[in-house]
């Protein structure tokens, strides 16, 4: 059964995973293709003076990749089954269906967390190619909370399109956007460096957002 | 079945916690927006002509007001004749630069050559973002200062990567770390500082505190790495370094140590003259070190109060001046907000720079508030279902989070899920 | 419905491609080279030559091509490098006769740079009329901005979006007195308080002439600069210099440039040859002898020299190695027979201006060719008839491989083959 959930999120789940990463490698293919020009031109250290003294983010069209990424994954994994009630069909399986939920959120959760690491990953990887490693380091830190972000926006546009009543859909709406809006605040390289741990923290917590929605979803009379 | 229930009622409390913490980071904001009267710092000079501290700032509504630390008020010209040596550019202009002051003949040259300002603010603290440096040649002959071709990070101790072949510079890692430990130096390096740009003066190279708590002066002469103990001791353990390059080569630049106090680090043999600045917390309070051809102005503080120190050229206090300042908002309405607000999440770190996630409570005058809530959250539960009665954690959320409880009760996001409720105010079960 | 929805889409793929491949093409394939300065020497009445390759090194040499050391070079261009050879103690007391006074160097020596993006640009038609004579040495943003709007000059303060009527009617009766036709068509300011000075606007009214706007103690001057000029005026790069040699540089419309002379705006013609202000950049270096204009673009370099009296000194011109190299410029032809600009060199607006390729007619031939032959290739292979939607063919002789890939994104007409012959 529980492979059965898994295969049938991953079917419609694959082309947002195709997409998503498809956009995020050309963008970083463009980025690392600008810089690759840059530093054929000329000495690398005024380029490397140049991003600590000025704190130029050469990586900056990635800023909003995880919200991207979250609010896809969302919309393709939960707009197919909501118009016409088709998952309340799968909330009445003889499966204990918040695990069935449960189930659900991962798979969306996973693509949100893997295609957003793979950029991560692709970017430091470009990074380290260019730039020495304290470089590489504040990249990361930077990014990271970026990408975070992808998580709550996910969770929140989960519950508000399993919600029923619109006042609600439109209060998640909210809270989804000022909590990405929170790991997006523009604090420059490693500005969250210390509290990282916690916003991650918090950003996995969100998850759970959507099994309330569900229950709703399941009794649900508008 | 646990599980099942365990799911709702984390999914619940999620919900409610997140609506919570985004109208605590929310709300408060916007009544700060609302209700701050925007009254920035006073800039304060101090005048040697007439041996007083001069106070330019502006009224909330924006209108700009010059007096003295008497109170008595001038007009902007007034205000810069009397502090000549700042205002100079403007004073010279109008041919009204006085030919002595305190007995000291008055020059163009000699004013510009002895005017130095220098800031500190807090976020100074923290390390640089992206900590990567390069070492600059101290001793050109040219004066445009340009970028060698590595740039050096530490790692225990400092490690130079190469601009050209983008690998790590071994001979120069090794060339580096010998005069380092030839000086005395005790690995690891504990902290590094220096300015890394090319947009200034000349270069004083870097100085980095060693495993022991000893500050060395590293700089690059003629090509080669040169390293010098300063003898530092018995200051107690340096927090943080500018160096501030100027022109005048007074000092290399300022120190502050994690007992809180301020130094400068003079040029001459690495002498260290502490300044007695009375409660100043690096942590909180930001300064402006101003020097002139007669004498040194310190001005520092925070949001509350604010001190200035004029010292003579031998760094001993003249003269000095304490003022409260006007708070961002009025008294009523900070005591409205401590009312309403019981608590506010705060994103940003409040001295340092980046991000942060931390409470700060208001004080005893939020019960208040919560109580108000209560009161108000009952009337409504009367009117709209007939009864006072509410459940534990309805209790719950309004006492621990006042308004943000309150909000969240009455559009319902927490759960409740009574099989016979009737329609609430929003049309919600 | 299908065959128009088809050829929309054509159309858009069509529209990102030539927008996009291009871009990414040069991206790759144009080359790099050093950069090169030229300065000329009054000291050694030659130009000298400083290149900076790619690895960060400078060399320096006479224009015969004899090697310098950074010293020799930094002690032939004394106005340049004051400070050093002041350091040095080797500054010269006199130059060709001139006596050099180091103090004062800084009112004589300017440098004025113009770059074709500064031409036109997205701007606010507000203008920021700063206190020109306040008294004060730092200037300040005024409160409020004037708006030369249908028949009159409006001032509206910031704070609270008010109209002040009072300035705003001094200020329209003085542009009236001084001829001024409303509404004006541009204005140019340098619109920074980081100036030694403050020189206001020029504006450009209804007719075509030239005023010139100062705000002194909360008065306006108004004085008509220029009437009647006959190539018209494009652009005017105001600079406020200690120096006041000049206001500063007057592009018109047939690319001439002229310097704007203080205190009469009297123009003085630039001694410039092939000079395209559309796309090539200008710079223009004042010391204590000579003017100094240094033309850049077209892959060349070139510099003209002049004494104070605008008569030329020395010119000297360098054929720079070429970005884009002929091979390269045969495979643009070949791939691309056009390109869509999404922004052109002299202005900062985005557009989407639609350029044809007009070099290597054989290899643009050959490219259309290849194409066809790819498409044919391409319908045999999928088993289609070779009329079926008889304008593809027409959309792949006219955008060549653009076209090839746009029919090969949006696929074949769905449904029969009868039911497109009738869409056709």
């Amino acid at each position: 059964m529980i492979r059965a959930f898994i295969f049938k999120e991953w079917l419609k789940l694959r082309w947002a995973f195709l997409g998503l990463s498809l956009l995020g490698f050309s963008f970083l293919l463009f980025t690392g293709h600008g810089l690759y020009r840059e530093f054929a031109a000329g000495p690398a250290v005024p380029i490397w003076q140049n991003l600590v003294e000025r704190q130029v983010m050469f990586f900056s069209g990635l800023k909003y990749f995880g919200v991207l990424a979250g609010l896809v994954t969302a919309l393709v994994q939960w707009l197919p089954d909501t118009p016409n009630r088709g998952l309340r069909l799968q909330l009445h399986l003889p499966f204990p269906q918040m695990q069935g939920v449960g189930i659900l959120v991962l798979c969306g959760a996973l693509t949100v967390i893997v295609v957003c690491g793979l950029m991560i990953a692709a970017l430091l990887l470009i990074t380290q190619y260019f730039f020495p490693w304290p470089v590489v380091r504040s990249v990361g830190l930077t990014v990271f909370p970026w990408m975070l972000a992808g998580l709550p926006v996910y969770a929140m546009a989960g519950a508000a399109l399993l919600d029923i009543s619109l006042l609600r859909r439109v209060i998640y709406g909210i809270i989804g956007w000022q909590m990405a809006s929170l790991y997006l605040a523009g604090c420059g390289y490693a500005g969250f460096e210390g509290v990282l741990g916690l916003y991650g923290l918090m950003a996995l917590l969100m998850l759970f957002a959507p099994f309330i929605s569900a229950e709703r979803f399941k009794r649900g009379t508008l | 079945m646990i599980i099942e229930s365990f799911f709702k009622k984390i999914s619940g409390w999620v919900l409610c916690l997140s609506a919570v913490l985004v109208m605590a980071v929310v709300l408060p904001r916007m009544f700060d927006l609302a209700f701050r009267q925007g009254a920035p710092t006073p800039f304060i000079l101090y005048s040697p002509v007439k041996d007083l501290f001069f106070l330019s700032g502006s009224t909330p509504d924006g209108q700009r007001v010059y007096r003295d630390e008497t109170g008595r008020q001038y007009d902007r010209m007034e205000f810069m004749m009397a502090t000549p040596l700042f205002w100079y550019r403007n004073v010279f202009a109008w041919n009204s630069m006085p030919e002595t002051i305190q007995g000291v003949l008055i020059t163009r040259e000699a004013v510009e050559e002895g005017y130095q300002v220098f800031r500190y603010r807090p976020q100074d603290l923290k390390e640089p973002p992206v900590p990567l440096w390069p070492l600059l040649e101290s001793a050109s002959e040219f004066s445009d200062l340009r970028l060698p071709e590595t740039m050096f990070w530490k790692d225990g101790g400092l490690v130079f990567e190469n601009g050209l072949t983008r690998k790590k510079d071994l001979e120069m890692t090794e060339k580096v770390n010998n005069a380092l430990s030839e000086a005395g130096f005790s690995f690891p390096v504990k902290a590094l500082w220096g300015n890394s740009t090319t947009r200034k003066p000349h270069d004083d190279g870097y100085f980095i505190r060693d495993a022991e708590g000893s500050l060395f002066h590293l700089r690059q002469v003629r090509g080669e790495p040169v390293c010098m103990d300063t003898g530092i001791r018995g200051i107690g353990e340096i927090r943080h370094l500018a160096v501030t390059e100027d022109r005048r080569r007074e000092f290399y630049g300022y120190l502050v140590t994690d007992d809180g106090r301020f130094h400068l680090l003079m040029q001459e043999n690495y002498r260290v003259e502490s300044l007695d600045l009375k409660d100043f917390d690096p942590e909180t309070m930001g300064l402006i070190f101003m020097a002139d051809l007669l004498g040194r102005t310190v001005v520092y503080g925070d949001e509350e109060k604010i001190y200035a120190l004029r010292l003579g050229l031998d760094y001993h206090p003249v003269h000095s001046y304490e003022e409260e300042r006007i708070q961002g908002l009025s008294s009523g309405a900070s005591r409205v907000r401590s009312m309403l607000f019981p608590f506010v999440v705060q994103t940003r770190a409040e001295y340092g720079r980046g991000a942060d996630l931390r409470l700060d409570f208001s004080d005893h005058t939020s019960f208040a508030g919560i109580l108000f809530f209560l009161v108000l959250f009952m009337v409504i539960r009367k009117w709209w279902k007939g009864t006072f009665f509410f459940r534990l954690h309805e209790a719950a959320l309004l006492f621990l989070f006042g308004i943000y409880g309150f909000f969240v009760l009455l559009v319902q996001i927490y759960p409740c899920f009574e099989k016979k409720g009737q329609k609430s105010l929003f049309g919600l079960r | 419905m299908t065959f128009f929805s088809r050829y929309a889409a054509v159309f858009f793929a069509l529209v990102v491609l030539a927008t996009f491949l291009p871009r990414f093409f040069w991206q790759a394939a144009e080359g790099q080279r050093n950069r090169l300065a030229i300065f000329y020497s009054s000291v050694s009445e030659g130009f000298l030559i400083h290149e900076l390759d790619a690895y960060g090194q400078n060399f320096y040499r006479t224009e015969e091509g004899r090697e310098l050391d950074q010293k020799d070079f930094v002690s032939l261009l004394p106005f340049r490098y004051a400070r050093d050879l002041v350091r040095w103690g080797e500054m010269p007391e006199t130059i060709q006769g001139v006596a050099v006074e180091p103090e004062k160097l800084p009112l004589s020596v300017q440098n004025v740079f113009f770059r074709p993006r500064s031409l036109d640009g997205p701007e606010i038609p507000l203008c920021f009329v700063m206190e020109a004579a306040s008294g004060f040495v730092d200037l300040e943003m005024p409160g409020e901005v004037m708006r030369i709007s249908g028949r009159q000059a409006e001032f509206i303060r910031t704070s609270d979006n008010r109209v002040l009527k009072e300035k705003s009617l001094l200020f329209t009766a003085a542009f009236e007195r001084a001829g001024f036709h409303f509404p004006a068509q541009k204005a140019w300011a340098r619109t920074s308080t980081r100036k030694p000075f403050d020189w206001g606007w020029f504006i450009l009214d209804a007719e075509g002439s030239l005023f010139h706007l100062i705000q002194a103690k909360g008065q306006p001057q108004v004085r008509p600069v220029l009437k009647d000029f006959a190539p018209g005026i494009r652009y005017v790069q105001v600079e406020e210099h200690p120096g006041r040699h000049a206001y500063g540089l007057l592009v018109d419309w047939k690319g001439g440039v002229h310097r704007m002379n203080y205190p009469d705006y009297s123009l003085t013609p630039l001694p410039l040859k092939e000079f395209n202000p559309s796309e090539m950049r200008l710079t223009w270096r004042r010391d204590p002898l000579v003017h100094h204009y240094t033309v850049e673009g077209g892959d060349a370099l070139s510099v003209t020299v002049t004494d104070h009296r605008d008569a030329v000194i020395r010119e000297i011109r360098m054929d720079l190695p070429p970005l884009r190299s002929e091979s390269a410029r045969k495979a643009e032809a070949f791939f691309f027979p056009f390109r869509i600009m999404q922004g052109v060199p002299d202005s900062g607006y985005l557009t989407l201006r639609l350029s044809w390729n007009h070099d290597f007619l054989l290899a643009r031939a050959l490219g259309i060719l290849a194409a066809l032959g790819s498409f044919v290739l391409w319908r045999h292979w999928q088993g289609r008839s070779l009329k079926e939607s008889p304008a593809d063919w027409l959309v792949l002789g006219v955008c060549g491989f653009f076209g090839l890939f746009a029919l090969l994104w949006a696929g074949h007409v769905p449904g029969q083959k009868p039911v497109e012959r009738r869409a056709v």
